[in-house]
């Protein structure tokens, strides 16, 4: 069995990608129409390790991660999607589907070659991601420090059926 | 002809770092994995009584951190 990412169509088909750690060469594309320049500060911190998921040449999202080993958890600091694929700018005509489950699926494989057994962490700005994360991907409310934005877990039998959706033969 | 304006991007916010409430986090992990607490599954009970120890322990490290009485620190599960 292996670790097989994908993304999903127009058609709803299966689109096999690939992933590799970001270049600097993906960064600078996204300077000019995504959300986010990845050349930003933000982004800049050693502590992150950044992904890029792509279909042959075209790129379509990065993921920041943060490998926390006193906590024994990967934090999914942030994730973006190519604008054509992306909620905040696709007109609701996204190109593909399946990225965010596939860049979380890679924060479970992070924790999981860390010695972590797949637990990871992520923050929802906005009341409606929250529930997408519950909903969608199982996420469990952790308890709320002061006044932090909510942080989410996914662990146990959540992590375990996503990361399922990508081991195949 | 101008350009449209992208969305703001979230990234700064998503980066920010917040060592204290990282070193709850720290704490309440640890917790879970000394009273053999899977948070997903634990019930009511065991999260109050998981979140109460983490945010007691969190806060006695504080306090000595900063060099204040840790009777300072409001006991466990004391209205």
């Amino acid at each position: 069995m292996e670790f097989k990412p994908f993304i999903y169509n127009a058609k709803q088909e299966q689109i096999p990608v690939s992933i590799a750690p970001m270049t600097d060469a993906d960064a600078q594309k996204t300077i000019s129409a995504w959300q986010t320049a990845w050349t930003s500060d933000y982004l800049s911190d050693l502590r992150l390790e950044k992904y890029a998921a792509k279909l042959d040449e075209e790129l379509i999202a990065l993921g920041a991660y943060e490998i926390l080993k006193n906590a024994l958890v990967v934090h999914i600091a942030y994730m973006e999607a190519q604008p054509e694929s992306n909620p905040t700018l696709d007109d609701g005509n996204p190109k593909y589907t399946g990225i965010g489950r596939l860049m979380i699926a890679l924060g479970i494989k992070l924790s999981i070659d860390n010695g972590f057994a797949g637990d990871v962490i992520l923050e929802a700005k906005t009341t409606a991601l929250a529930k997408h994360y519950e909903k969608d991907f199982g996420a469990i409310l952790l308890p709320t420090f002061q006044s932090s934005a909510p942080r989410y877990l996914i662990a146990d039998d959540a992590a375990k059926q996503i990361f399922l959706t990508y081991l195949s033969e | 002809m101008n350009e449209p304006k992208r969305p703001a991007s979230d990234a700064e916010w998503y980066c920010r770092k917040d060592p204290e409430a990282d070193q709850f986090y720290e704490i309440f992990f640890k917790m879970c994995r000394k009273y053999h607490v899977s948070w997903c599954s634990a019930s009511e009970k065991e999260r109050l009584f998981i979140e109460e120890v983490s945010r007691v322990t969190y806060e006695r490290d504080r306090a000595t951190r900063l060099g204040l009485p840790v009777d300072s620190v409001r006991p466990a599960f004391a209205s």
